[in-house]
């Protein structure tokens, strides 16, 4: 795949992932790149820049709300939650992704010369 | 919930930065407070978290510009909720209150029907080109200024010979120019005949105007030449009534006059002649016109039309088009045409121009009149809203401490007030709509009223007006519905400031309002007056029941020799015909028009002169005195066995006696006329006004009808009035000889009417304008005294309650109300008497500062606002001080 390809893809799994992230309750920046390091065990490449841009975008969308808060460390930071919206997309975003995996491993398992 | 406090925080656009900054710092402290931990120093730990990160200057920039859109779709979103809510409360406020959407509404459709009558009438005269004409602004009227000998004064005139505007028109600075004569060609014959309102124009005309027809084509060149063949273009409402607007009718042929015409085209609906008449058919000019009207210099008979050169100013065109004309005229050199005559150059419309008629400056002043009857009801509106806003300052006051935005209030207002002015105006449009067809044609009955439709001007303007009354009167409501002075409101202060400091503002918009009922009545007043007078001026004869008939013969069936014949016999005939009365004949009927020819004595060198010089001379047959009930001073009148000698005699009005034979008797003298021929003179009689209502004192004279005369009008008074009197002296007219090929009857009073037109429409419509004003006024007042009395019970209980009579307190209402009125008649007639010198050219023998009428004018008020003030005086006095005390 060509770098610009991979990079199509990556934003439209970076929505998902960050979904994702916000699915157990409500995290701030950090702490969602944090989280998408830590399960993805370093695997992909995101940069952290396109993670904000992809909350802001989806905050804008009505997938994602958002609020001041205070953090961990005693610290102002600005967390993101889920709304219903956001829920639905994820839900949907899930689904779309396993079919193409399915009809992908389809065509790499497929034993016969001929469909 | 959650949102909408963050998205509040969000909306102000500078924050955007801030927060974006705010949340990227935060991300680099935790992530560089996680390296450390790690055991990097600070430097690697920073680079670590910016290679992580990524461009952080063009991700700031993406995120900012991210945020700020939310904002700002967040924003706009608030504003068109919160005006939605606005309008919906308008709306709502707009139903729940009926009576006064009702009241408001009627107003306004008053003020706003008027005004757009007027407009429409005004546009079509003034403003908007005549239908069908392309690029109005490049074309103009030509008139011609230059000593008039018998005026003896240089004179305007829009009537050009046909000579000397061809001659004109050779001028460079014109891309072309063309003529027309108004004509009555008779279609038909004998009961059938009637008249076809024509207009003769010269082969160019359609090409200079610029039309297009509906159907075939239009005149052309070609076709205004004697030998072509006769070509006729109907118009486009007489093609509908006549022909039912069959698209067959190309071809067909249409007699008219002496000839056949065939038809060629159909002019657009809507097209007049320039003068805005309606037009029945266009032919070309020279097959209808005689050899004399088209050469003859002196045959002032056509209207003239140019088209500009684009770019050519108007006074370069009229400058060059008089050095023509007085090159031609020199080269012609005929009689005592003057060499300093002047081409002017008007707008193409007539009630621009220098030919306007008086009616025109009336419309003019009705327009005006109309802006002030807007005027004066946009001040009862603001009032009726005013007393509302006062009537719910409770509920106002509860509102704004709920939280309520100030200027939500005031905008709410301000949108009922745009609201009912549109419900107004579109009441005052369906109103308009049949009232300003019917109004044009009593204001000018030649123009083509029906035809247009409507200015396209006067929908547009008149919502404009409707929305710029609407929130002018909810101006000073708003801001008081803004809920200033609220406090007092929640105390349940009765008379707080708000209501006293309105009171006054109230008290003087009805006091406007009477200024203005009291001029709008006083130019009313005046122009009664001059109606009355003009009406009754007497002219010295008797026109009422008076019936004028004009013989129109089959062409070429008849020699000017002949017809003196026939009308003699026609005389004869209605002379003894049972329906008739009185029968004469006259060479010009009272009030069609004048001929003068000067006497000369055969022993005087020189005559004494009066007014213009010129002596007016009438020719008569058959009993013309007595039928207008005219009465010798001296001697006799002429009777119906002294026409038709070969001697005349002659009858003399009492200026032309006293002038002449200051010393002698009159009767038995001679006068001349052209010939050296002892004309005896028989009788005196009063002076009579001939030529109308405005004829300065003249000397004239009465000549018996002889052979040589040739044409006349007949006269006929009847015995029974009605149509049925027209039909039989036409039938018996016609009767009279075969050749005879038509017969118009008109009662004499239509020649007088147009005299009197000016007047009546002054004094009517002004009357009606004003009576309006004035109603509309005393309801304003009505309205401002009812209310103050019922928000000042508490103050009534306390005067009762102290030992104030009843008629006392119910006097002190009545004072205001008279004060009010008394205030408004000083001011009004003080704008009056400062305005009305500027009619002066419009009364008739009335002064602009005549006292009868101003004196009449303030009687008036004071009784209208008397009859305002009594009700709400009665219910002053009828408060009970024990229940006015306890209240509120």
């Amino acid at each position: 795949m060509t770098r610009n390809a991979s990079l199509a893809l990556v934003q439209g799994t970076l929505d998902m992932l960050v979904l994702k992230a916000l699915t157990f309750g409500r995290r701030h920046g950090y702490g969602v790149a944090q989280w998408v390091r830590a399960t993805t065990g370093g695997r992909l490449e995101v940069e952290e820049g396109a993670l904000y841009t992809a909350l802001h975008r989806m905050e804008r969308r009505g997938w994602l709300e958002s609020e001041w808060g205070v953090s961990e460390n005693n610290r102002r930071a600005k967390y993101y939650a889920l709304t219903a919206e956001g829920r639905r997309q994820l839900r949907s975003q899930k689904r779309q992704w396993s079919e193409y995996a399915d009809a992908v491993f389809a065509v790499l398992e497929s034993k016969e010369a001929r469909a | 919930m959650r949102r909408g406090r963050s998205v509040l925080r969000m909306l102000r656009l500078r924050d955007a930065t801030r927060d974006v900054e705010e949340e990227l710092r935060h991300h680099f402290e935790e992530t560089v407070r996680e390296l450390l931990s790690r055991g990097l120093t600070e430097a690697e730990a920073g680079r670590e978290a910016s290679a992580r990160f990524g461009d952080v200057a063009h991700y700031r920039r993406e995120l900012e510009s991210i945020d700020r859109g939310m904002a700002r779709r967040v924003r706009l979103q608030r504003r068109r909720e919160a005006l939605r809510d606005v309008a919906v409360d308008a709306v709502r406020a707009v139903v729940r209150s009926r009576w006064l959407t009702v009241a408001v509404m009627a107003t306004l459709a008053l003020g706003l029907g008027v005004n757009a009558t007027m407009f429409d009438i005004i546009d079509r005269l003034l403003l908007s080109p005549p239908p069908h004409v392309a690029d109005a602004d490049r074309l103009r009227r030509v008139h011609v200024e230059q000593w008039e000998e018998w005026a003896r004064e240089r004179r305007t005139r829009g009537t050009l010979s046909l000579p000397e505007f061809v001659a004109m028109t050779e001028a460079a600075s014109l891309a072309g120019g063309a003529a027309w004569a108004e004509q009555r060609l008779t279609a038909g014959h004998g009961m059938d005949a009637r008249p076809l309102t024509t207009v003769a124009v010269s082969g160019n005309y359609f090409d200079v105007v610029g039309a297009r027809p509906v159907l075939g084509r239009f005149i052309e060149p070609s076709d205004d030449a004697v030998s072509a063949e006769r070509v006729v273009v109907l118009g486009h409402a007489f093609w509908q009534s006549e022909y039912g607007g069959a698209t067959d009718v190309l071809g067909r042929t249409l007699a008219a006059g002496s000839a056949t015409y065939t038809i060629v085209g159909v002019a657009p609906k809507g097209m007049t002649s320039l003068r805005l008449a309606p037009v029945d058919v266009w032919v070309p000019a020279r097959q209808v016109m005689t050899q004399q009207a088209l050469e003859g210099w002196g045959y002032l008979t056509f209207g003239g039309v140019v088209r500009l050169r684009d770019g050519i100013d108007e006074s370069v065109a009229a400058e060059q088009m008089t050095g023509v004309l007085r090159r031609a005229r020199a080269e012609q050199a005929e009689g005592s045409m003057d060499d300093a005559a002047r081409v002017i150059l008007a707008p193409l419309l007539e009630a621009r121009g220098p030919m306007a008629v008086a009616e025109v400056r009336v419309a003019k002043w009705l327009a005006a009149v109309a802006v002030i009857v807007l005027l004066i009801a946009c001040i009862n509106v603001a009032n009726l809203l005013l007393a509302r806003v006062i009537r719910q300052r409770r509920e106002i006051a509860v509102r704004v401490a709920l939280g309520v935005s100030r200027r939500r209030l005031a905008g709410q207002t301000l949108l009922e007030g745009l609201l009912l002015g549109l419900l107004g105006g579109a009441a005052a449009l369906l109103g308009a709509r049949w009232l300003g067809t019917a109004a044009g044609r009593i204001l000018l009955p030649g123009v083509a009223w029906a035809e247009v439709g409507w200015s396209s001007r006067v929908v547009p303007i008149t919502v404009l007006a409707a929305c710029a009354t609407g929130v002018c009167a909810a101006i000073v409501p708003a801001i008081h519905a803004s809920g200033r002075g609220v406090a007092n409101a929640l105390r349940g202060a009765g008379t707080g400031a708000a209501v006293r400091t309105t009171s006054r503002f109230r008290t003087a918009l009805a006091l406007v309002q009477a200024a203005l009922s009291v001029m709008l009545l006083v130019g009313a007043g005046l122009f009664v007056r001059s109606f009355a007078a003009a009406h009754s001026t007497d002219l010295g004869f008797d026109m009422r029941d008076v019936l004028y008939a004009d013989v129109r013969y089959s062409p070429g069936t008849t020699t000017a020799a002949e017809r003196p014949a026939i009308l003699a016999a026609a005389l004869e005939r209605l002379r003894t015909h049972p329906a008739v009365e009185a029968a004469a004949l006259a060479g010009t009927a009272p009030l069609s028009g004048t001929m003068m020819l000067n006497v000369t004595l055969p022993d005087r060198d020189s005559l004494p002169v009066i007014g213009s010089g010129y002596h007016i001379f009438q020719t008569v047959a058959g009993d013309y005195f007595e039928l207008l009930r005219v009465r010798a001073v001296r001697g006799r009148t002429l009777r119906a066995d002294d026409a038709w000698r070969d001697a005349r005699v002659a009858v003399v009005n009492e200026t032309m006696a006293r002038a002449l034979w200051p010393d002698a008797d009159p009767i038995g003298a001679c006068i001349q006329v052209r010939t050296t021929d002892c004309i005896q003179v028989v009788g005196v009689v009063p002076d009579t006004k001939q030529q109308g209502i405005r004829q300065q004192p003249a000397m004239q004279y009465f000549l018996s009808m002889r052979d040589d005369d040739g044409s006349g009008t007949l006269l006929v008074r009847p015995r029974v009035r009605g149509a049925g009197a027209a039909d039989a002296i036409r039938a018996a007219i016609l009767d009279t000889d075969p050749r005879i090929r038509m017969v118009e009857v008109v009662a004499a009073r239509e020649r007088l009417d147009p005299q009197l037109r000016a007047w009546r429409l002054g004094a009517s419509l002004f009357t009606a304008f004003g009576l309006l004003a004035l109603l509309v006024s005393a309801i304003g007042l009505y309205a401002v005294m009812a209310f103050d009395v019922s928000q000042r019970t508490r103050e009534i209980g306390v005067r009762c309650a102290l030992g104030a009579t009843r008629a006392r307190i119910a006097g002190l209402v009545v004072m205001r109300a008279l004060a009010v009125a008394g205030a408004g008649i000083v001011i009004g007639a003080a704008l009056a008497a400062a305005l009305a010198p500027r009619l002066r050219d419009s009364l008739y023998d009335v002064h602009p500062h005549d006292a009868v009428t101003y004196a009449a004018v303030a009687v008036t008020l004071i009784a209208v606002a008397l009859a305002a003030a009594l009700l709400p005086a009665n219910r002053a006095a009828r408060v009970d001080p024990n229940i006015a005390l306890r209240a509120d």
